[in-house]
């Protein structure tokens, strides 16, 4: 889902939330989709494609020669390259958390959007892990030497929990209780 | 762009000098005035910019945005098939950009081999410069070769010079003589004629 669409509108809901998309609808949403049922349809051209980019497989900065600069530029290329897509799908997965809490509601999304949440966290974890932290500007040997400091220390350090599951469960409850924890009447909560 | 026009009459009746400021009379009759009006001239300036840059510069384009959106449209993204390699405009969406692409931007992927190329030849140089720099060394520490390390001074005039009297002592020829032969020697002492 590379081209997320966006929400339709929920009839009922609000008064003055129907008043605007009504008015919204009537001067832009018809009108274009009138003229692009009637007009543009009819007179487009034949259709044509478009493809996606493929890159071919490169040696990685470890199995690159010593003083070999060209393998090294192909190298930080593939690097920027991943790292580009990988914020992009940090970016994605971020953008749907936030549509669930949106359509849910604030307290609801507590109980409904875990999903997304789980996918958000573990993404941006990863995304740390993996790029963060370096300082600007770095290079593709930077994040190799980072990667393997990393491996090492959770050699020696096998019992700590990097990712921080533990903690993230936690805060969710906490967050739970506090709610529970506000008096209010129940007809409201 | 339409209601331009209406501008001037609303400055009018905003602006009202009074009656006698505003009539001069002169050698007219006493039915004709001279009317004292705010100047045109920046009114008729911007309007005539603005109709300028609006014909020629928006109206194509918009023109050639509307046929490339409404006409053309953009591409649909769809699998590479097989033993195909797709041009390198056949990877953007909107025809405009795919028409930048094709006739105006350099390739993403050439551009991307100048770079490597760049690189290499650089890499090839130094190489060079190191190996240059590593004889020169040897050449100087041992000096046992003349051809390397010795560094020739050019001088054109004396090339010239031995070459002259290269020509003189070979014997002047009929092909190569001057228009007409040098005057005889005066000085330091003129030659015996007898």
């Amino acid at each position: 889902m590379p081209e997320p669409s966006p929400m339709e509108h929920v009839y009922g809901l609000s008064k003055w939330s129907d008043v605007g998309y009504s008015a919204i609808d009537t001067l832009y949403l018809r009108p274009v989709r009138w003229f692009h049922r009637n007009i543009v349809e009819r007179l487009r051209g034949p259709s044509y494609p478009y493809y996606h980019r493929k890159f071919g497989p490169v040696k990685t900065i470890d199995q690159c020669e010593i003083q070999d600069q060209t393998c090294f530029y192909e190298a930080e290329m593939t690097y920027l390259r991943e790292k580009r897509i990988d914020t992009m799908v940090v970016e994605i997965l971020h953008d749907r958390l936030t549509r669930c809490i949106a359509h849910e509601g604030r307290i609801d999304a507590l109980d409904k959007c875990i999903k997304e949440k789980d996918a958000l966290f573990e993404s941006h974890t990863n995304w740390y892990q993996k790029y963060g932290e370096m300082g600007v500007p770095h290079s593709c040997v930077d994040a190799y030497m980072k990667q393997k400091h990393l491996m090492i220390w959770m050699r020696q350090h096998p019992e700590v929990d990097l990712k921080g599951w533990a903690i993230e469960r936690d805060y969710e409850q906490k967050t739970k209780d506090y709610i529970k924890s506000i008096p209010m009447p129940m007809e409201i909560r | 762009m339409v209601l331009f026009s209406k501008f001037r009459p609303l400055l009018q009746t905003v602006f009202k000098p009074t009656q006698q400021i505003q009539t001069i009379v002169k050698r007219w009759s006493s039915e004709r005035r001279m009317r004292m009006m705010i100047s045109e001239f920046n009114e008729r300036k911007f309007f005539d910019l603005f109709h300028y840059y609006f014909l020629i510069g928006l109206v194509p384009t918009f023109c050639v945005v509307f046929y490339a959106n409404v006409f053309v449209g953009q591409a649909t993204l769809s699998e590479i098939p097989e033993d195909y390699e797709p041009r390198h405009w056949e990877y953007y969406k909107h025809p405009l950009r795919r028409f930048m692409a094709q006739y105006v931007v350099q390739p993403f992927d050439e551009r991307y081999e100048i770079s490597l190329h760049a690189i290499y030849t650089q890499v090839m140089r130094d190489q060079l410069r190191g190996l240059e720099r590593k004889v020169r060394r040897l050449e100087h520490a041992r000096g046992d070769n003349k051809g390397w390390f010795y560094r020739p001074e050019v001088d054109n005039l004396s090339e010239l010079e031995l070459k002259k009297a290269a020509e003189r002592s070979e014997g002047y020829s009929a092909m190569l003589a001057p228009r007409e032969l040098p005057p005889p020697r005066s000085w330091p002492v003129a030659p015996k004629t007898d």
